[in-house]
């Protein structure tokens, strides 16, 4: 494993982002925050996303946890194979989206349900929290699980005790990463989305090139309301979440 | 050794900011001489002109006609660059912002919108066009306004084009000829007729189209008012689109694919010319014909300009006169490449020329000259457009 400085990387990475919350910030005005609490093509906004993000995302995890439990003892090309989508950029899957769904009802890009969004988004992200968790899988250690049994305790108490403290964390993290990006993605909803309610980023993106950019501020407000949401979340996994992991896998609290 | 790098960026930073505030005397320069100085001394230089990238036959015209043509003419390179219009204008508004003098672009393909926010941030050269010759060519009351803002003479006009519909004679036997008929065949014929939505620029006319249709001439005048009758026509509308009206093409791009693939048995744009290119390619269907309601067509026209920062802004004028001339004008309004409308004021050219664009051949699928008569309506005020797309998602799409 690389050991090497990684302060220069995250110095680049968090700068970024604050130096863009910060020029978004100085947009914008109080009032342009206020206005948001009564914007309702907003609000159906945000619901549809938060819609489209929680079920890829859940979705996603479920099948990536059952293939990663399913591949921890088995090796090949079976494995590989589930590489294949993290090489075809998002663009490219919604276009396959419109390639092979486009005549079906209900689950067609751009219909009222967002099968498609969320079917593309199960697609791109599950590989991507599989090949996350895989190494967790392969590094857990079955004699817990064993030790269990010996002890007498319940299925299910022996899956939670020999693999879900570990696995907990690794997998809210990735869950995260996933929910972070397809709540404000652009382009596949761009692609396979209705005209209305558009996904946030969408619609944000919208407000932001169009017309006489009076509308910008909005835009920006609302990347400021979003990006301090997700700050936040992070921020309880540093300090709540992961501390709570760590104490239930070292088995200091139950 | 880390430390010593980001210290010379930071460094490079600073030095880069404190150059770019040089003044630049040349820009009055350049607009204060006459043309045949500029002439001269943008030969052998290289122009760099960004255009939206979206169609074939217009690329073609640029890299196939009008380059040659200014490498000949003037030994000039052009380059040409796809790009969004709106992202030019993002691009030059940090540029300004940054205070970078001299930037990449020289010629720029704008109208509309993105002219309107060129204008306001100030973000192009000047007044290019007293300096080219060839505008005098160029129909006066076209050059004048930009859907509705006034050029100023900081662009000149490329292109005059008429808003038309398409239908395919296969599916559609008696074409409507008004609002109204058009409402009755959609009812009779449900999914086969949409409209972008109206964030795209096609879409937001068709719904113009549609206020100068049903509208009173009183509320016309004023982009605050209610336009009751322009939503209840499109909700009137809707259940019978395309979808059922739960979605619309997001561009123009996908409505033209939905008719090439006969979904919908419409499309619609600004050029009046623009299907002949398509039904010859084979990508819509053959029996395509034009269609102008009788409530009117808008006309539109499109134009060049240079950005602020130019840094080869002799070129660049020598590029845009080059592209009024009557040649290159013909060349665009001959279907083999483009056919765009021509902005020049035929009027005013040599009876040849005049004959020449006469005698440009018309598909079938482009609407014969009396086929406007009396219909050509004006471009409503940029606030329309901004009251559409705010009031359509909340009053239609919902």
């Amino acid at each position: 494993m690389w050991r090497g400085n990684a302060f220069p990387a995250v110095f680049l990475i968090a700068g970024m982002v604050l130096y863009g919350l910060f020029v978004s910030v100085s947009m914008t005005t109080i009032a342009d925050y206020q206005s948001l609490l009564t914007d309702s093509v907003l609000i159906e906004s945000l619901t549809l996303s938060l819609y489209v993000a929680s079920s890829s995302t859940l979705l996603s995890l479920g099948i990536a946890f059952g293939l990663a439990q399913f591949f921890t003892q088995r090796t090949g090309l079976a494995e590989q194979v589930l590489a294949l989508p993290l090489f075809i950029p998002h663009l490219g899957a919604a276009y396959l989206a419109i390639l092979y769904l486009s005549n079906i009802p209900v689950i067609g890009p751009h219909e009222t349900s967002h099968l498609s969004l969320i079917l593309t988004y199960i697609y791109k992200e599950t590989p991507f929290i599989f090949f996350y968790l895989l190494p967790v899988f392969r590094r857990l250690d079955h004699r817990y699980e064993e030790l269990g049994q010996l002890l007498g305790l319940s299925k299910i108490r022996r899956f939670w005790h020999g693999k879900g403290i570990f696995l907990l964390f690794p997998a809210l993290e990735a869950s995260f990463i996933v929910f972070a990006f397809v709540l404000f993605a652009y382009e596949v909803p761009a692609l396979l989305g209705v005209t209305y309610p558009k996904m946030i980023g969408v619609y944000v993106f919208d407000l932001y090139t169009q017309g006489d950019l009076s509308q910008q501020p909005t835009a920006f407000a609302i990347s400021v309301v979003l990006t301090v949401c997700l700050l936040l979340i992070l921020a309880g996994f540093t300090w709540w979440i992961r501390p709570i992991t760590e104490r239930l896998s070292k088995g200091r609290i139950e | 050794m880390l430390k010593k790098m980001i210290g010379v960026a930071a460094t490079g930073m600073l030095l880069a900011g404190c150059g770019a505030t040089s003044d630049m005397p040349e820009k009055k320069n350049v607009l204060g001489s006459s043309y045949k100085m500029i002439e001269q001394e943008a030969q052998k230089t290289t122009v760099r002109m960004y255009m939206w990238g979206g169609d074939d036959g217009i690329n073609a015209y640029i890299d196939e006609y009008v380059a040659p043509k200014l490498k000949k003419e003037h030994q000039i390179t052009l380059k040409r660059v796809p790009i969004e219009t709106a992202d030019i204008i993002q691009k030059l508004r940090a540029e300004k912002t940054a205070g970078k003098d001299t930037g990449v672009i020289d010629v720029v393909w704008i109208n509309g919108d993105n002219f309107r926010n060129a204008k306001k941030d100030g973000l192009l050269y000047g007044d290019i066009a007293r300096v080219l010759p060839n505008i005098k060519q160029v129909d006066a009351a076209a050059q004048a306004s930009d859907s509705g803002t006034k050029t100023e003479g900081l662009e000149a006009a490329w292109g005059k084009v008429q808003f038309a519909f398409h239908y395919d004679q296969a599916s559609v036997a008696k074409p409507p000829m008004d609002l109204n008929e058009l409402k009755d065949w959609v009812k009779a014929n449900p999914g086969k007729f949409t409209y972008p939505e109206v964030t795209d620029f096609t879409g937001n006319a068709f719904v113009r189209h549609v206020m100068y249709g049903v509208e009173s001439n009183e509320t016309l005048k004023n982009p605050k008012s209610d336009f009751k009758k322009t939503w209840a026509y499109l909700n009137d509308l809707k259940p019978y689109l395309w979808k059922e009206g739960k979605t619309y093409p997001k561009t123009l791009a996908q409505l033209d694919q939905l008719y090439a693939k006969g979904d919908v048995a419409f499309t619609m744009g600004f050029n009046e010319r623009r299907a002949e290119q398509e039904v010859a390619s084979g990508t819509f269907p053959k029996e395509t014909r034009p269609l102008i309601l009788e409530e009117g067509s808008i006309a539109s026209t499109h134009f060049l300009s240079v950005p602020f920062n130019a840094p080869n802004p002799k070129g660049a004028l020598v590029a845009i006169n080059e592209l009024l001339s009557a040649d290159a004008q013909l060349k665009k309004y001959d279907a083999t490449y483009w056919g765009d409308g021509t902005s020049l004021d035929l009027t005013k050219l040599t009876v040849a020329q005049q004959q020449a664009f006469t005698d440009v051949p018309a598909a079938k699928s482009t609407p014969t000259p009396d086929a406007f008569e009396g219909k050509v309506r004006p471009e409503l005020d940029p606030a329309f457009f901004e009251v559409i797309r705010k009031d359509w998602p909340e009053r239609v799409a919902r």
